[in-house]
């Protein structure tokens, strides 16, 4: 019986979606074959219809909210099937800059939307506040909410780059008020 | 420990490749996203790097293909994905029609075109199975990429693999397959294994 999350288990997600191209489209310029494997941490165990498996917290909110979202039948609501036995989400917080006082993210939105940046339609976008500040070698700037940075953090790291490499980081998470839990449940587009 | 698959087993695969546009939803006139979850028989045990789970033929195949087209995450080969496998695939020629001897799948390949890539190679396999639609369900996604709507009721051939792949996405909805569309199953023809099958696919 697993009680706790194991030291260095990674996410054991098998994500299919990372061979469309909107989905890997800010990767791929240096990957051709994008991984559909996930190398980040895993902090939820879940037993039931979908197996047996540790996930990472974008994984888990991944299948959990498409379940949700679908409300077509029984087979596909995790909700109502899946058994959470192990959530350690919260610990993504140990993750957060430490020693960090700079409010450059204040005021600033998620910029994550559908078609990796290039609609318009607000309905299809994050609207979460900014915590993360990103940086290309070229100067511009995106910001991401926790939840968005980590996704594409470990997009890069799952296909085997290291996101500093590309990006400065100006990490301040530790303005986050709400729990992980809570800024998943408030998510509007992911 | 787990040596065999239980009967009634179904699959426990998680397939966001369901999940559609909104787009998407309303050219096909669908009311629901179509369901995530598959509801086929299990024919495969597998513990590795991707958990622990029973698997349909269709989605155990996916995945190794994909694991083997993609970028290998470090330790994740299909190795070690694989690590624990329990492998009941050839029961699926089971459910083949039985007393078959037509031949008019002969000569013919799979009809399945590349959608992420058009133009870009389908699926080479001989035909086993012809379809022909008699009508569409409605208020669902229709998952036979190829049909004319102009002409539902032409002659449309498959692959095993992608017969059982076509006609898993209508049960996991919902929707008995032979209402809506008559099958020719010459699949007697079949000379491989599902396993060889799988490994000479040119596209999934």
């Amino acid at each position: 019986m697993i009680k706790r999350i194991p030291e260095n288990q990674t996410c054991q997600a098998f994500d299919p979606m990372m061979i469309m191209p909107e989905k890997t489209a800010h990767i791929t310029k240096f990957l051709k074959k994008p991984s559909t494997s996930c190398v980040a941490p895993a902090y939820v165990y879940i037993e039931g219809t979908h197996g047996k498996k540790f996930l990472c917290d974008y994984h888990y909110h991944y299948e959990k909210f498409n379940g949700n979202y679908l409300d077509y039948n029984e087979n596909g609501l995790i909700d109502k099937r899946e058994t959470i036995l192990i959530d350690e989400r919260e610990k993504v917080k140990e993750t957060f800059a430490k020693n960090v006082t700079s409010t450059e993210t204040l005021g600033k939105t998620c910029f994550v939307r559908s078609n990796n940046g290039r609609t318009t339609n607000t309905s299809n976008s994050c609207i979460a506040q900014a915590l993360v500040k990103v940086t290309d070698k070229n100067g511009n700037s995106d910001f991401y909410c926790n939840f968005h940075f980590r996704k594409t953090y470990h997009r890069y790291s799952s296909n085997g780059s290291n996101y500093e490499d590309f990006y400065d980081i100006l990490d301040e998470r530790y303005r986050m008020t709400t729990t992980i839990i809570e800024e998943s449940l408030n998510l509007r587009f992911i | 420990m787990i040596l065999s698959i239980p009967e009634g087993q179904i699959c426990q695969a998680f397939d966001p490749r369901m999940i559609m546009t909104n787009e998407v939803l309303k050219n096909h006139n669908a009311k629901d996203q179509p369901n995530t979850s598959c509801l086929m028989p299990a024919y495969v045990y597998v513990e590795g790097k991707h958990g622990k789970k029973f698997l349909c033929d269709t989605h155990y195949y996916y995945e190794l293909y994909m694991n083997r087209q993609c970028y290998p995450a470090p330790n994740h080969s299909v190795i070690e994905i694989t690590q624990y496998l329990i492998d009941e695939t050839e029961k699926v020629k089971e459910t083949f029609a039985k007393n078959v001897t037509s031949t008019e799948t002969l000569g013919h390949k799979c009809s399945l075109v590349n959608y992420y890539n058009k133009g870009g190679p389908g699926c080479t396999a001989d035909a086993l199975v012809k379809i022909n639609v008699i009508k569409l369900p409605t208020g669902i996604v229709n998952f036979i990429s190829t049909l004319d709507p102009d002409n539902i009721s032409k002659d449309i051939f498959y692959c095993n693999f992608h017969f059982r792949r076509t006609y898993a996405r209508y049960i996991n909805n919902g929707v008995v397959f032979e209402d809506y569309v008559k099958v020719l199953d010459e699949r007697y023809r079949m000379t491989m294994t599902l396993g060889e099958e799988a490994n000479r696919l040119t596209y999934i």
